[in-house]
């Protein structure tokens, strides 16, 4: 059963800050509603006030200035995977937007719902991860910027305070010669929460070696974590497509993760799936890049 | 009647569903409506202590609580025996199990009362294991004991069969507990009518035999229940035995009130009815040339708490175990077991496909081993009409496994399936595989296995088709309304069908194991000819004509003796009092004994299919890949193509389900997997492309030579799926659903 709800709808940004100043830590925002709606019929949120931002325009954007990609809190999945500035520029987000839910949900649930949210297996937040972004978190008093790989403090859990708001991502828009993809294992094509996922970076040097390497898998710790070791081993790869070479790299990945058994997969099985994920989209990467160069 | 002509119509209830606009009967409102909710059990198995309902029925707005003691008629219900409470009094079995019913002014209210129901609970061992729970000193989950049924079926020698065999393929196969997850969950109205009757307006697949089990259950004379149970959001089988309606029939007679209920998602996946698990334990011996020698079966149903159809499924399983091979000696044995684990009932292929996964995997790998593919093992196994079945009685009807299995292998996929295979990923291999399986139709023997119909010539000409087999989904309507328009020369738009309602539709039983469509020919065209008897008769009262003289159907009317008539001056002249009525019934055949031992065996008219698949399997996360199906499907004659490919579309993905996503997951009777984020059902994302091969052996027994179709679409998809893994990967799949996670622990024995 859905409990009683105080609810308020914020028309612009000014009124959201205020309206989460002045109810602190008993308001949550509501986005897309897509992980609320389910968490309220679980009985599984515990504020008593909802502070509705759906209708906050200004928060739904993606734009790119002087080699930056800025998005929006407020742009949906749907926006992000069909965004060409983000297809371009930022290819691991536009591809984990468009691997969350089905297109409903991708029409509903937005980035900043995603993120905030700070699950595990969020799809969106690995791809922010190995693009470098960073948060911007509002309040009545300011703006300070965090950058997304310290957001998270453990599952469902943020450095976000009450009287805060997340309204922005912003990363280096990528260029020539870097390449960012993401992977996701589920349980089905479509509509599957992440049993594992993976984004990664890669810069690719004049000799058509891997020069910097980022990569963060999702579902398989408390929160979504870089996987240092393997970006080094990357790194090390032979400037040719090796099968072999790209999945003796991934298999770093196996000392990087920490995941639990749960309904979705044992940790064991999450441990090795990763490995192949990685692998198998890094080839694919790697594959379609040195193609077409 | 082959020359009858069948208009190919888009579905007669497309645009209503397409627009949103059809009332199912979940959608309909009642003023002074009440809300009903169940209280559901706490434990998977406990006696319960004590009720009380005083703080529910002090909570305002609560209109009513009943428990145990409140049911005016025999508090039990069941298909077959009815076991399964109402309202459980002294004991639950499993957690759906209903303590205490509430009737609210609102959803919410009921909700809340609900949670005001104090039940005292004296916990009891959970018993969920089949195997566990035949052990003489297992926990009893009713005094009887655990046993629902018990099966042997034997021909020949199975021992001395072995013994001869040169190989014998032995393994245990398990399947899972699959839910139908029909889009409309189990739901309704009951209304009390002023006349002291009650209306019950439920989705439901045998209107008529739910008025006698909620007489009984309400201690009211049939004809005092009128049920409504057309169209219906889904089926399945899930709603061949009652779910909800007992329940809201006790609160609507007890407040007055029209009393509705819509289970959520979630509350359906624990109470409702599931396809049972089985474990198979099978050896299947063949000679080097590859003829099957024998077999030997036993099979485990996961029975739930409840009998509901579980002896019948066991007994159709156990007819299927050895398929229509040639398979001199046999032993067929099954146990239905009593366990907490929910509660399991219909469900489309009703213990088929269990059967056939564990004995086409053993026949691939038969083939394997000798040496032999798979089309030739069991071409040279296949029974022909006139043979004697694995289980002794002899194939009257036609049997059309060669067909099937001959058009599957010239099918594209077969034909080109080492192309199909390639793939340039490192990570990816493909396989295809085939399979073909038979499928008893209709309810077996000694179960009066009956269908009518009514053709009405109403005043303005248009006629009603009266029929009891309702719509869920199947397209069976859209090839009534063809049938009966191509029997009386009209145009399908000048047919309507009023179905599966007490009042106003005739009894044709129940919309399951695969017999509307064949069922319905006969009754139709039954009442089409008794139609023309009683135009006739009308003319000769007239006109003084002759009451035996022949009318004919012919361009929008009938030549009768008196000349040509259109319905329309038929009906002015015939039909303006009352409708012109022709009336049909008919009876199954049957086999002229019953196997000994084995209640409704065996089958007589069979469904055939063969479908083969192409996989792709991920070796480095165990994801398998659907990619395509090709389906050979014997439909006797195709009524409306379209609903035939949409059969096999629908099939194909619920078999699809069955090998790779589905099971209900319950840990020490909890189910883990209550909505869809866990229960995994294939989307449109997951579903393959399809080859169909249609082919038209016609059914001799069917007016219009057709057979049934529903089930034996979604039987050969699901060994196709495993035996294609193993193509691809040479490991053999043994438990289904083949997860990710599952296979990958079979590519990586270690792990």
């Amino acid at each position: 059963m859905i409990k009683e709800l105080e609810y308020h709808a914020a028309h612009d940004l000014k009124e959201a800050l205020e309206l989460a100043e002045q109810f602190g830590p008993r308001k949550r925002f509501l986005s897309g509603g897509t992980d609320m709606t389910v968490r309220l019929k679980e009985g599984l949120v515990k504020e008593d006030i909802i502070v509705d931002l759906s209708h906050v325009a200004e928060l739904r954007f993606v734009r790119e200035e002087s080699g930056v990609v800025h998005v929006g809190a407020g742009a949906t999945h749907a926006d992000l995977s069909a965004s060409p500035i983000v297809r371009q520029h930022g290819l691991a987000l536009a591809l984990a937007a468009s691997r969350v839910g089905g297109p409903q949900i991708r029409n509903m649930g937005t980035i900043g719902g995603n993120v905030a949210n700070a699950s595990p297996a969020g799809d969106t937040i690995p791809a922010l991860i190995v693009l470098d972004a960073v948060v911007s978190i509002t309040s009545r008093t300011g703006t300070r910027e965090v950058p997304i790989i310290d957001f998270f403090t453990g599952p469902g859990r943020s450095v976000l305070a009450a009287e805060e708001l997340v309204t922005e991502f912003h990363f280096p828009a990528t260029g020539p010669g870097e390449l960012s993809a993401f992977g996701k294992l589920g349980a089905r094509q479509a509509m599957t929460i992440s049993t594992a996922n993976v984004a990664f970076y890669f810069r690719i040097g004049g000799d058509r070696r891997i020069v910097e390497a980022r990569i963060a898998f999702g579902s398989v710790a408390p929160t979504v974590v870089r996987a240092h070791k393997t970006e080094q081993m990357f790194c090390q790869l032979p400037p040719l497509l090796s099968w072999d070479a790209i999945r003796g790299a991934a298999q770093m990945a196996w000392k990087e993760v920490a995941p639990i058994d749960d309904l979705r997969a044992t940790a064991v099985y999450r441990k090795e799936a990763v490995v192949g994920l990685l692998a198998e989209a890094a080839y694919e990467a790697l594959a379609s890049c040195w193609h077409e160069r | 009647m082959d020359d009858i002509h069948f208009e190919q119509i888009a579905r007669v209830d497309a645009q209503g569903k397409a627009c949103g606009t059809t009332a199912y009967m979940s959608d309909l409102s009642f003023p002074g409506m009440l809300y009903a909710w169940f209280v559901r059990s706490k434990y998977p198995h406990a006696l319960v202590k004590s009720v009380d309902i005083s703080k529910a029925m002090a909570l305002d707005g609560v209109v009513t609580v009943l428990t145990a003691a409140d049911v005016t008629g025999f508090n039990g219900f069941g298909i077959v025996n009815p076991d399964m409470p109402v309202i459980c009094g002294d004991k639950v079995r499993y957690m759906g199990d209903t303590v205490a019913l509430v009737a609210a002014t609102t959803e919410r209210i009921a909700e809340q009362a609900a949670a005001l129901v104090e039940v005292e609970y004296e916990v009891l061992p959970v018993v969920d294991d089949p195997i566990e729970a035949l052990k003489p000193d297992a926990p009893k989950v009713h005094d009887k004991g655990n046993v629902c049924l018990h099966t042997l079926i034997t021909k020949g020698d199975v021992e001395q069969g072995l013994r001869e065999a040169d190989v014998v393929i032995e393994h245990e196969y398990r399947t899972p507990r699959q839910a139908h997850t029909a889009l409309e969950t189990e739901s309704g109205v009951a209304v009390p009518e002023a006349d002291g009757s009650l209306s019950m307006y439920a989705g439901s697949q045998y209107a008529f035999r739910d008025q006698l089990q909620l007489a009984r259950i309400l201690g009211m004379n049939p004809r005092m229940i009128h049920v409504y149970s057309n169209p219906v959001g889904g089926g399945f089988g899930g709603k061949d035995e009652l779910t909800i309606q007992g329940g809201i029939a006790l609160l609507a007679m007890k407040t007055g009130k029209p009393v509705k209920v819509v289970l959520s998602r979630e509350e359906s996946l624990v109470s409702g009815w599931k396809r049972h698990p089985f474990i198979v334990r099978i050896r299947t011996g063949f000679k080097n040339d590859g003829t099957m020698l024998a077999n030997d079966v036993i099979c485990y149903e996961d029975k739930g708490a409840y009998s509901s159809l579980g002896g019948p499924i066991l007994n159709l399983a156990l007819e299927h175990a050895s398929s229509l091979y040639r398979v001199p000696n046999t032993r067929h044995e099954g146990w239905a077991v009593f366990t907490n684990n929910g509660v399991c009932g219909a469900f489309r292929g009703f213990g088929v496909p269990q059967v056939l996964f564990a004995l086409e995997s053993n026949m691939d790998e038969a083939a394997e081993k000798l040496g032999l593919d798979p089309v030739t093992i069991r071409r040279k196994n296949v029974l022909y009409q006139g043979e004697v079945s694995p289980i002794g009685h002899t194939l009257r009807t036609g049997v059309s496994m060669d067909l099937v299995l001959d058009a599957i292998e010239k099918s594209d996929l077969w034909q080109h399936r080492e192309e199909y295979k390639k793939t340039d990923k490192p990570w990816l291999r493909r396989g295809v595989a085939l399979s073909l399986a038979p499928q008893g139709a209709g309810l077996g023997v000694g179960i009066p296995d009956y269908g009518g119909a009514y053709i009405d010539l109403d005043r303005d000409g248009n006629f009603t088709l009266r029929i009891g087999l309702v719509e869920y989904g199947q397209g069976t309507h859209t090839g009534f309304t063809q049938m009966a328009a191509g029997l009386l020369h009209v145009h399908p738009s000048r047919v309507r069908i009023v179905a599966g309602q007490t009042e106003g539709s005739v009894d044709t039983g129940p919309a399951t194991a695969s017999r509307s469509t064949y069922t319905a020919s006969n009754a139709i065209a039954a009442a089409f000819h008794d139609f023309g008897v009683k135009v006739a008769g009308a003319l000769d009262a007239k006109y003084h004509t002759g009451a035996d003289a022949v009318c004919e159907a012919k361009d929008g009317g009938m030549t009768t003796l008196v000349g040509f008539r259109t319905y329309e001056e038929l009906a002015q002249e015939f039909a303006q009092e009352s409708p012109l009525r022709g009336e049909g019934y008919f009876v199954w055949p049957t086999a002229d004994r019953e196997i000994p031992g084995a209640a409704g065996l065996p089958h007589w008219i069979y469904s055939f299919a063969a479908q083969a698949a192409l996989v792709e399997v991920n070796t480095l996360t165990g994801e398998t890949r659907l990619l395509k199906v090709a389906t050979a499907l014997d439909t006797g004659r195709t009524v409306n193509l379209q609903q035939v490919e949409g059969q096999i579309d629908g099939g194909v993905a619920q078999g699809e389900g069955f090998a790779l996503f589905e099971d209900t997951l319950i840990a020490k009777g909890q189910v883990r997997t209550k909505n869809f984020s866990t229960y995994i059902i294939p989307t449109v994302q997951d579903v393959p492309e399809h080859e169909y091969i249609i082919l038209e052996n016609p059914e001799g027994t069917s007016a219009f030579g057709v057979r049934g179709i529903g089930e034996v679409v979604m039987v050969p998809i699901i060994p196709a799926v495993a035996l294609a893994i193993h193509d691809a990967t040479g490991v053999w799949v043994r438990q289904l659903p083949a997860t990710p996670e599952r296979l990958y622990r079979l590519l990586h024995p270690g792990l």
